[in-house]
């Protein structure tokens, strides 16, 4: 009875989900007492997105991403998870979502299964599903060989790994996690970034993190964040890219020659603004150009090879996501 | 693990992986769009499921109990996994028979469960609960796990009742430890009134429930334990004596008042074995106002 209807109900669902995005947040704004923790956030994240939430210390990452969970409140603006808005369908929101929250709180006197277990039976996981959705958590975090483990005994990046585990234990669609790889060592840290990127390709993954490379390394987009405000918005590379442009450019060459005969070819060629020549190895000497033209690189070799000397490196000077972080953290703070 | 190894499982997981992406467009995940739609997907999860059970948790789930139960079981086995709840229960069981029974029954020759009954309210109620209950809440909020349960689908309701459930359920076994000295008495004894006991029983279940309620509610105030304890106890002599101590130097009537609103005096009637309604109320009203009160504490977060 009414299978028709409902089939029809569950294919314009799922249409809708494709079409319209999993976390929508509008405006979002917290005062704690009389300082703003995060102020105006609005961003939108589609299905299956890996986003990377990236800002120092302090700058609201945290907040957004409690708020998002249902953990506290916001003082103006709207935040919704798969429809469902975070304040008045809190529990419905809390279904959908799996976080990690910063300091991997845990039950110590737990062992890893039961804990998972524990997990499945508040998330609402049916009893008949929750063996397989412990040993799916668990195969996909590495966890095997520590399933009857005490947690209080595991090393740091165990730890991190149950974690992520009972994140995702109850299937959800978004996994919200809390910089995930702080104070691990660098192995760990690696492990626990092979493993988010292993999980991005099942959920809609939030992360934050004050580390850039770690973001730059997982995330598709990135959104700073700065004295809870969003600063910049983009794929990290697009980021560096759009900062870029507006901007001078740089183009780098090591050329064989005689250092101040080649910067005068250099200088002769049109839209150069600047150039630094330093000595680099033997006989050759490597030039910095600074130019307002988008790309002078062709321009800037023919030149060179025209004047007899030898091209042995051209290259244009990207500005790294790290650049593009302080230059705009610094607007900010002045 | 061999390198071998490692290759296989990490084949098993693709394949696994591939397998899912693969089903996952012929059954789309139906998350509705409005709440009027959640009974029907539901219904449906139930009819896929393998049966009996999950159509009954189903049912059972809305309710909540699934997780006051789940909530409740893990603070019952933490309390034996921690020193805590070794402690209480070696210090309750000392005193009970060391002053309560050796003391009174062989040492004074009285064939009374009075010593066991006077240890309980005396130093149970005001020591030995706020130890039991000061961890529930506190120590979730300073590791962090407050976070962890508050970010499941669990109401604030269900939390705080899986708190006091898990509590009370020790604080019960404790106390039927002490039937045995029951046992005893009637063994060796002829003239026991059970009627009088029951009633006794009866009392400190539902003063312990009371007390249970407010140290849950002095644990959700703050983070650290040792506070939790002395709000906790202080809030438990307060109402368990004050009545009578101010009813003490208060001039009548208004002694009166003072004393029928403390807690020492509305758990005498069931030490004298009435089981009056009024006293069953009056302490049942405590609990659930105490409860009711950390259900405000823990949504405060909202809005704070």
């Amino acid at each position: 009875m009414g299978t028709g209807i409902r089939r029809a109900d569950r294919i314009r669902s799922h249409l809708l989900d494709n079409l319209t995005a999993l976390i929508e947040v509008q405006g979002l704004t917290k005062f704690y007492g009389e300082r703003p923790a995060i102020q105006d956030v609005t961003f939108s994240v589609p299905r299956g997105q890996v986003l990377g939430f990236l800002g120092p210390n302090g700058a609201g990452k945290s907040t957004t991403m409690r708020i998002l969970t249902g953990f506290i409140g916001a003082t103006s603006g709207s935040a919704s998870v798969g429809g469902f808005d975070v304040f008045r369908q809190s529990l419905e929101v809390r279904r959908r979502v799996g976080y990690l929250p910063e300091t991997t709180p845990l039950y110590n006197e737990m062992r890893v299964d039961g804990f998972l277990k524990l997990m499945c039976k508040l998330r609402g996981v049916p009893p008949s599903r929750r063996r397989e959705r412990v040993g799916d958590a668990i195969e996909s975090c590495g966890l095997e060989e520590r399933r009857t483990e005490v947690i209080g005994r595991l090393s740091r990046g165990l730890r991190q790994r149950v974690g992520l585990a009972q994140a995702i234990v109850h299937e959800p669609d978004a996994l919200i996690l809390d910089e995930p790889t702080a104070g691990l060592d660098p192995g760990q840290t690696r492990e626990t970034r092979d493993l988010i990127k292993q999980l991005g390709r099942r959920h809609t993954v939030i992360l934050s993190s004050h580390i850039l490379s770690e973001v730059e390394a997982t995330c598709e987009r990135v959104l700073i964040i700065n004295q809870g405000r969003i600063v910049a918005d983009g794929a990290p590379g697009e980021l560096a890219h759009r900062l870029g442009s507006g901007r001078r450019h740089e183009v780098e060459l090591v050329v064989r020659g005689e250092a101040e005969a080649v910067e005068a070819a250099v200088r002769g060629v049109a839209g150069v603004d600047e150039v630094t020549v330093s000595p680099d190895g033997e006989g050759a000497v490597r030039v910095i150009v600074t130019t307002s033209l988008a790309d002078l690189r062709e321009t800037l070799s023919r030149a060179v090879i025209l004047a007899g000397f030898g091209l042995l490196e051209v290259q244009e000077r990207a500005l790294s996501l790290e650049d593009v972080f302080l230059q705009l953290t610094a607007a900010e703070g002045s | 693990m061999s390198k071998a190894a490692k290759r296989k499982a990490r084949a098993r997981q693709r394949t696994k992986q591939t397998v899912r992406a693969a089903r996952r467009p012929v059954v789309p995940a139906p998350v509705p769009k409005k709440v009027e739609r959640r009974p029907a997907v539901q219904a449906e999860a139930v009819a896929q499921g393998p049966g009996g059970a999950d159509a009954l948790y189903s049912l059972l789930s809305r309710s909540g109990l699934p997780r006051v139960s789940a909530i409740a079981r893990r603070d019952f086995t933490a309390l034996f996994v921690s020193p805590v709840g070794w402690v209480v229960a070696g210090l309750f069981v000392f005193l009970v028979s060391g002053f309560g029974f050796i003391a009174t029954v062989l040492a004074g020759q009285q064939a009374t469960m009075a010593g066991v009954f006077g240890v309980i309210t005396n130093f149970l109620m005001v020591v030995l609960i706020p130890l039991l209950t000061m961890r529930v809440l506190a120590e979730e909020r300073a590791q962090g796990t407050l976070e962890l349960l508050l970010t499941s689908p669990v109401r604030d309701w269900e939390l705080t009742a899986g708190k006091w459930v898990g509590a009370f359920a020790f604080y019960v076994m404790l106390i039927a430890t002490t039937i045995v000295y029951v046992v005893i008495l009637r063994v060796y004894a002829a003239g026991l009134d059970l009627g009088l006991i029951g009633a006794t029983y009866l009392g400190l279940v539902l003063v312990g429930a009371a007390a249970i309620a407010i140290g849950v509610l002095a644990s959700s105030l703050t983070r650290n334990q040792i506070v939790a304890f002395f709000i906790a106890m202080a809030l438990l002599l307060m109402i368990w004596y004050a009545g009578y101590v101010i009813g003490f130097f208060v001039a009548p009537p208004a002694n009166l008042f003072f004393e029928y609103i403390g807690g020492w005096n509305r758990f005498q009637a069931f030490s004298l074995g009435q089981a009056a309604l009024r006293d069953i109320v009056y302490f049942v009203t405590l609990t659930f106002g105490a409860l009711f009160l950390t259900t405000r504490v823990l949504a405060s977060r909202r809005w704070r």
